[in-house]
């Protein structure tokens, strides 16, 4: 694929008009330009009539089309930057961490499931309260559109309470979307078919052919898992049909086979919907070995993307999660990921809450130093983010030197907190988000100025329009 | 998902019609239709004629004129439709 050439423009006032322009960047292929703005805004125009932006002879309708999309203003006081408002947290993803037992020991784990003192599950009462906890939360922001997950460890050790949950809520006049991660290995037809019934989705670990999976997610003995996990995926392909997702953890084990990999999960067991996510370092398990170096990231995310194009070149229908959602970001700006679609929303658009009702900013139960609170005594949710974020270090802002002058700012801003918490040396950003961030975009802005269908195929849905 | 959003690609042609931001959420619950931009704070909900809007929604995602817009909301609204007109300009949700 053909690459497309970018250039830096500062801002300035639009000449011979009262509108100032923000600092954009402008990508440039055959006779198009996509334009892209310090918020994340993109502006697809034609060479001829965007070039008119700087050459004095730019029309009543192209400015409004640049000021709608906010490239422009009126003023140049206005905050260009889009520096992000405490009206952003609103959290709407709750992950409810019911247990850290598991049934398995895998390689690379980034829960605390060692600590026995601690290995108990959450009780009855306390999802009971974390239900009301919820309804009175959804009441006071007048929006019931929330997303639960419970979690683990293992979740589906603690089903009877994935279901007393709902029913919590269900009871309380909510019917929020529940989703789980699981390691498939307790999906009975059974509870496939109760959750099933119950519109509970399912995603499933599982890292590649067995070779892979088995050398790096295994039960306690030691002994691997792929025989079950893939029997178990194909059982729940009867009931879902293709509403199921996957989740492969990429590693050092994987790296050399990343296209076969792709190539079992999308032809082999048919998926439709997959997530590849490379490995990060874990503050428990032993998994430096697992991990890759940033260039490794870097070359295996530009194989990702070009085995997912082969796949649709072959008309082979498969979405990679964070190539799609990357996308997304580009395409319409749709927040779509609490940690990949802007920055880290944690503790802003999305909680944990643990098994002592406990809330934290993300999945990291496992460090009290994270603590933000509890249901118990901080009954004003909001407050008591818009609080933290002032003090905690957690939300302390990611930047490096080369942040200022990167496109992908918006989309990035420095990556998840978790991963750079657990790295072996500090960092001022999460290279493994840099790295795949600064590989990935320009190959996808490419693609939308070179071949807007294949664009289309990566999203399933025709966004661009066909050019006659 | 609104999957009818579309980005465009202007010219001298399509640059003075009018599109359905790409950047816009459309949720249609039961108290309404919730539209709002997601770069944007402020969002709107249309409680009434909630198919008319959908409609008019999938039509901007292909361009419309000012004009074929005007029309459209004049046939169901009267005297609103500038009013209506304004507020989708004004917050963003038709460029």
């Amino acid at each position: 694929m053909k690459d497309c050439s970018c250039s830096y423009i500062s801002g300035g006032a639009i000449e011979g008009t009262e509108f100032w322009l923000n600092d954009l960047w402008k990508f440039e292929a055959g006779d198009k330009n996509l334009l892209l703005d310090r918020q994340g805004h993109i502006l697809l125009l034609k060479k001829n009539l965007c070039n008119t932006i700087w050459n004095q002879e730019i029309s009543e309708d192209l400015l409004l089309k640049l000021l709608q999309r906010k490239f422009a203003y009126e003023s140049e006081n206005i905050d260009k930057n889009g520096t992000e408002k405490n009206s952003d947290i609103k959290p709407m993803f709750f992950m409810i961490d019911l247990t850290n037992k598991c049934n398995m020991e895998c390689r690379y784990c980034l829960r605390n499931v060692e600590d026995d003192s601690d290995k108990e599950s959450i009780t009855n009462d306390m999802i009971d309260s974390i239900c009301e906890y919820l309804a009175q939360y959804c009441k006071q922001i007048g929006d019931k559109r929330i997303t639960i997950q419970p979690w683990g460890g293992e979740p589906l050790l603690e089903t009877e309470k994935i279901f007393l949950l709902q029913d919590g809520l269900k009871k309380r006049g909510m019917n929020p979307q529940i989703t789980i991660e699981t390691n498939a290995l307790l999906l009975s037809k059974g509870l496939m078919k109760e959750l099933y019934q119950r519109g509970i989705s399912i995603g499933v670990s599982i890292d590649g052919y067995q070779k892979i999976h088995d050398s790096q997610r295994v039960i306690h003995s030691g002994i691997g898992t792929h025989q079950v996990v893939e029997r178990r995926i194909r059982s729940i392909q009867k009931l879902y049909g293709n509403d199921i997702s996957t989740i492969t953890t990429v590693t050092r084990n994987s790296l050399e086979n990343l296209e076969d990999i792709i190539e079992y999960l999308a032809v082999d067991l048919g998926l439709i919907y997959i997530k590849l996510n490379f490995v990060h370092r874990s503050c428990f398990a032993m998994n430096d070995d697992l991990c890759l170096y940033a260039e490794e990231i870097a070359d295996a995310t530009i194989r990702i993307f070009q085995k997912i194009l082969e796949l649709h070149k072959r008309g082979i229908e498969v979405y990679e999660y964070n190539i799609w959602l990357k996308s997304m970001n580009l395409l319409t700006g749709k927040k779509l990921d609490v940690c990949n679609s802007n920055g880290c929303h944690g503790g802003k658009r999305m909680i944990a809450i643990d098994k002592h009702g406990d809330i934290f900013p993300c999945d990291v139960t496992d460090f009290p130093e994270e603590r933000l609170g509890n249901i118990k005594t901080d009954k004003d949710l909001i407050a008591l983010l818009e609080n933290s974020v002032g003090e905690k270090a957690y939300f302390k802002e990611k930047k490096g030197n080369e942040c200022e002058k990167c496109p992908w700012q918006h989309y990035c801003r420095g990556g998840c907190t978790v991963h750079m918490k657990c790295a072996t040396q500090e960092q001022d950003v999460d290279m493994i988000e840099c790295t795949i961030n600064r590989n990935l975009y320009p190959k996808l802005i490419s693609l939308i100025l070179h071949e807007p269908e294949r664009m289309n195929q990566l999203l399933g849905y025709e966004i661009l329009k066909k050019e006659p | 998902m609104e999957n009818y959003v579309k980005q465009h690609c202007f010219d001298n042609e399509n640059v003075s019609r009018y599109y359905l931001s790409p950047y816009v959420y459309i949720v249609q619950t039961d108290e309404g239709l919730y539209v709002g931009r997601e770069d944007d704070e402020r969002e709107f909900c249309f409680y009434e004629e909630v198919d008319v809007y959908i409609q008019l929604f999938h039509k901007l995602s292909e361009g419309m004129t000012e004009g074929e817009i005007y029309r459209y909301l004049e046939e169901y609204f009267s005297e609103k439709s500038n009013e209506i007109l304004s507020l989708l300009i004004g917050g963003g949700i038709v460029e």
